[in-house]
């Protein structure tokens, strides 16, 4: 159990061929619930890093910087960046759903934005990227937490995500979380008419939820919102 | 050391560390009968070969347990209520139950995750195993103890004489144990029958109470494994090419551009794809390939699809035939006759199908999936490959919520990944295009209903008259194999859903079961494809039967909310309306309201609907807004109420009627498949929208107890109170009812004629 965690993510994305390692990884389930994500804090450092490097530093020439850390990138230049983030670096927040920019199931954050990575090429990224996997250490930095302190903090929006039990099956959840970054970052107490209207007027589409937790995601949002303020 | 007396459990190994007691049930269907007669005669039967059997259970040194099912987890939370049924029966703490979902290799087979079964069906069976296993570790603590197993209690996975304790964990440390339970199940439904008794719901302290859902954390951390995140060493990413129209065929394949680095094109019959190491190489390589498809045009359109549905050859089932309602209709002082009609839907998976199979040299074949059913798949795999099941491995993960859409079709993208990676010898992952999905996912079925009511001059019904048009809700193909030529089924299924709803004493109702649409003009069996999409024929029929009940209780100037009262008699009917109005604060009036109208901007108003689905009850009182100039209906409230027996998770239930409510919204408000005479036109989320925040309704469930019955489904009672609720508020703002789904806003807007 405790090397899994571990382990980085571009690992833990190969095939759990062992059924074990299947029960092993829902009890963690349990672990990152209760006390924390040490793994995903992990994860979003280690996967396939050169290596980490100050914010301010100029990103290379051929590379992008995810989650803090500068990656060299293979794929050729008309490569959208969801790709780079998922078969390169092996992330798994950023979900593939449209490829058109219609769902916001591929969202990150560049430098501060909510930003489609499926219509977004690699070499069109000029600013740090932050994944799913990259909210708890973002957080972590803000707010100037040790190592320790980090190592079982959540950022309050995906701490709010749990308390509000808001995912069904989960697939658009990261860009729910993504955009609830950005609008709370640029409006800390949003009303929930601020909050439909992000979620659905803002460019390039609505986020769609299929499995119906809109609701729920107005409740964490403004759970968020307090433990922010 | 314990020694273990009771010679049923049979101890294979002693360990230094660890150990654990594995409880098996899994009787062969073979076995079930000679299982029954033995426990019948209070013997035992020969503990089969472990080999065949599955493991079902199994109690670790640790204290901590882990328990395997088919069943998987869809984002409803079977997860966590099947651990709170097993945590309560062995009476451990639930979070130290771990369950192993959807791995063929490891979990027995009960069945797919579908029709709201998972708790109905597999949690009655799993509170039994849970009781048997209980009962093995009571022996050994008896043993161990030298008390009588009657004289123990358990608390926390801790057994006590009342002098002496002894864990769970303590009972197996050092030891693999085995223990075959005496259950076997009746024919594939809930009965099942074992020796140990299940505790009495009254001494419930976990089932019952609101345990967060275990699979939320890693969702929320991108720690998930969903089957878009597997990757196996040497894979290929596969862009498959679908055909242009329905019944299309392959005339020619141009050549791939040597642009395009690294891919290359792999054809089995009529399954074309573009694979590539590289994700995007294999899009691009896919989107500049020249296919060049046979014509194809024999399609009804999404336009007149609703009148050549009466012109299909039927396949008629009479579902109701009480008392002479031909004969009522024909002397009734006041007649009603409406015709109602729901489109063609998609699940509109959020994230297009996706799977990996590898077809190894020496036979056997591993496939990652999201599937609902992973023994399904398995045995359509071995089919389609002409090999045994037992060669088939299948792994399942996380997805994007399905709905149906991998329940019957289990798994589409695994059904090409199998012929393309047996031709290229390779782990082959193939991920559909949103146009893929949206064009080629087999769908939820339109339907036409001709209603009739006859009224005596004081408004009693006369008489009740429905009649169904109805293509069917599953097909069961699976597309790899039928494009790849080795279709292993088509079988259309299904049609009306759902009980007789009301006491009228005349009643018809009579089911048109249509084919496929142009199944017989393709060469590949399947037509316009369906499956099961949430709350399959259901949904349909009590659209155009609560929406009806409400013009008869509109013509009889009735309160809806009393006319169906006074035309139920079953108690839980009458409650779970009760409940829903008490909540929302309902007041006796007919619709339309006074003032209801047209002209004069936006109004409000409001519907009750009332269904029983999977044995569930459910009742919606919602209200809405109207606004005749633009047609924009806006759904602002429902109160949900809902009696599914013994309640296993009030939140999870309640957030699960929240999903249904939101997304049949949705459905009818929004959606249609739109096609032409080839194919499905709409092809993304801007020709076919779905809900979004801006117009998601809040959602007040209700949920009434019965611990006293057993549980039944909750995923999808929901779903069918919402399209005749808002067709009645429309009604009730506006004294205009609108029969055809979705209630659109343009299609709104020119039935008001505002």
């Amino acid at each position: 159990m405790d090397d899994q965690t571990e382990r980085p993510a571009a690992e833990s994305a190969d095939v759990p061929g062992d059924p074990s390692s299947r029960g092993d990884h829902a009890r963690r389930a349990k672990v990152a619930g209760g006390i924390g994500a040490a793994a995903v804090v992990a994860a979003g450092v280690a996967v396939g890093a050169t290596r980490l490097v100050k914010s301010r530093q100029a990103i290379p020439e051929g590379s992008i910087r995810v989650n803090g850390v500068d990656h060299r990138v293979q794929s050729s230049a008309d490569t959208p960046l969801l790709y780079v983030l998922r078969d390169e670096l092996g992330l798994r927040g950023p979900k593939f759903g449209c490829g058109l920019g219609q769902c916001g199931a591929c969202s990150v954050l560049v430098g501060n934005k909510e930003t489609r990575s499926c219509i977004t090429t690699w070499t069109a990224v000029n600013e740090d990227v932050t994944t799913l996997e990259g909210l708890a250490a973002r957080w972590a930095k803000e707010k100037s937490l040790s190592a320790a302190q980090a190592a079982r903090t959540l950022h309050p929006v995906q701490q709010a995500w749990i308390d509000q039990q808001v995912p069904q099956c989960g697939y658009c959840q990261n860009g729910m979380m993504i955009m609830a970054v950005d609008l709370l970052a640029k409006t800390p107490a949003p009303s929930e008419a601020q909050i439909r209207s992000a979620f659905t007027n803002t460019p390039p589409s609505p986020h769609l939820c299929r499995c119906g937790t809109y609701m729920s995601i107005i409740a964490a949002v403004q759970r968020a919102s307090r433990a922010m303020a | 050391m314990s020694t273990i007396k009771d010679k049923h459990i049979s101890r294979r190994t002693f360990l230094k560390a660890g150990g654990a007691l594995v409880v098996m049930a899994g009787v062969p269907l073979e076995l079930a009968e000679n299982a029954a007669r033995a426990i019948a005669a209070g013997t035992f039967y020969a503990t089969p070969d472990t080999g065949t059997l599955a493991s079902w259970l199994t109690i670790n040194a640790d204290g901590t347990v882990i328990a395997r099912s088919s069943h998987v987890e869809l984002g409803h939370g079977v997860q966590t209520g099947l651990a709170q049924i097993v945590a309560e029966e062995l009476d451990v703490p639930v979070h130290s139950v771990t369950m192993i979902l959807g791995n063929t290799d490891v979990t027995p087979d009960q069945g797919g995750t579908f029709g709201s079964q998972s708790i109905k069906v597999a949690g009655t069976q799993w509170r039994q195993i849970a009781a048997e296993g209980r009962a093995a570790l009571l022996k050994l603590a008896a043993s161990r103890l030298g008390s009588p197993a009657s004289q123990l209690t358990v608390k926390n996975g801790v057994v006590s004489n009342g002098a002496q304790k002894v864990s769970y964990g303590q009972l197996v440390q050092g030891q693999v144990l085995s223990w075959v339970a005496p259950i076997t199940f009746k024919g594939g439904q809930n009965g099942v029958l074992g020796t140990a008794r299940p505790k009495d719901t009254s001494a419930y302290s976990i089932v019952g109470k609101p345990v967060p859902r275990m699979d939320i954390p890693d969702k929320v951390t991108a720690t998930a494994t969903y089957v878009t995140d597997v990757k196996v060493p040497g894979m290929l990413h596969a862009r498959v090419i679908h055909p242009k129209g329905i019944g299309s065929t392959i005339v020619s394949v141009g050549s791939l551009s040597s642009s395009v680095k690294g891919a290359q094109v792999v054809r089995v019959g009529n399954l074309i794809a573009v694979l590539a190491q590289r994700e995007w190489d294999a899009i691009k390589g896919a989107q500049a390939l020249q296919v060049t498809w046979s014509d194809w045009n024999k399609l009804p359109t999404s336009t007149n699809v609703y009148d050549v549905l009466r012109t299909l050859k039927t396949t008629d089932r009479v579902i109701t035939n009480r008392g002479d309602a031909a004969g009522a209709l024909a002397s009734g002082e006041q007649k009603l006759e409406a015709t109602y009609q729901t489109p063609f839907e998609n699940h509109g998976m959020i994230g297009p199908s996706c799977a990996i199979a590898d077809v190894r040299p020496d036979g056997s074949v591993t496939i990652h999936s999201a599937t609902q059913y992973p023994q399904g798949l398995q045995k359509d795999v071995a089919a389609m490959l002409g090999i045994s099941p037992n060669q088939v491995r299948v792994l399942r993960y996380e997805g994007p919520g399905c709905y149906g859409r991998l329940s019957a079709n289990y798994d589409d993208a695994a059904s090409e990944a199998v012929f393309l990676s047996k031709s290229v010898g390779k782990p082959v992952r193939v991920q559909w295009m949103r146009a893929d999905e949206h064009q080629w996912e087999p769908h939820g079925p339109g339907t036409v209903h001709d209603m009739k009511a006859a009224l005596d001059a004081s408004g009693n019904v006369l008489a009740w008259w429905h009649e169904a048009w109805m293509p069917p809700v599953n097909d069961s193909t699976e597309l790899g194999a039928s494009l790849a030529g080795k279709p292993i089924k088509s079988t259309g299924l299904g049609g009306w859903t759902g009980p007789d709803l009301y006491t009228f004493t005349n009643s018809y109702e009579l089911a048109h079961g249509l084919p496929e649409l142009a199944a017989g003009d393709t060469p590949y069996g399947f037509g316009l494809r369906t499956t099961f999409l949430r709350s399959p024929g259901q949904y349909q029929i009590t659209f155009a039967q609560e929406a009806f009940v409400d013009e008869i209780a509109a013509k009889a100037g009735k309160d809806p909310l009393d006319f169906r009262l006074q035309h139920l008699t079953d108690p839980r009917a009458i409650a779970v309306l009760q409940a829903a109005a008490k909540a929302a604060g309902w007041d006796a009036r007919p619709s339309p309201k006074s003032g209801a109208s047209t002209k004069n901007g936006t109004v409000t108003g409001r519907g009750v609907a009332f269904v029983i689905r999977d044995g569930t009850y459910a009742a919606a009182v919602i209200s809405a807004s109207v606004d005749p100039p633009t047609g924009k209906v806006q759904v602002q409230n429902v109160w949900l109420a809902q009696d599914s027996g013994l309640i296993i998770n009030p939140m999870a239930i309640e957030h699960q009627i929240e999903s249904a409510v939101l997304q049949t919204v949705s459905r009818a408000l929004f959606e249609e498949v739109t096609f032409d005479n080839a194919n499905v036109t709409s092809l993304d989320w801007k020709s076919y929208p779905i809900l979004t925040m801006a117009d998601a309704p809040k959602v007040m469930p209700v949920l009434i107890n019965h611990p006293e019955i057993p549980p039944t489904g909750t995923g999808e009672p929901a779903c069918n109170v919402l399209a005749s609720a808002i067709s009645s508020a429309i009604f009730d703002a506006t004294g205009v009812r609108i029969r055809t789904l979705p209630l659109r806003s343009d299609r709104v807007k020119a039935a008001l004629g505002a």
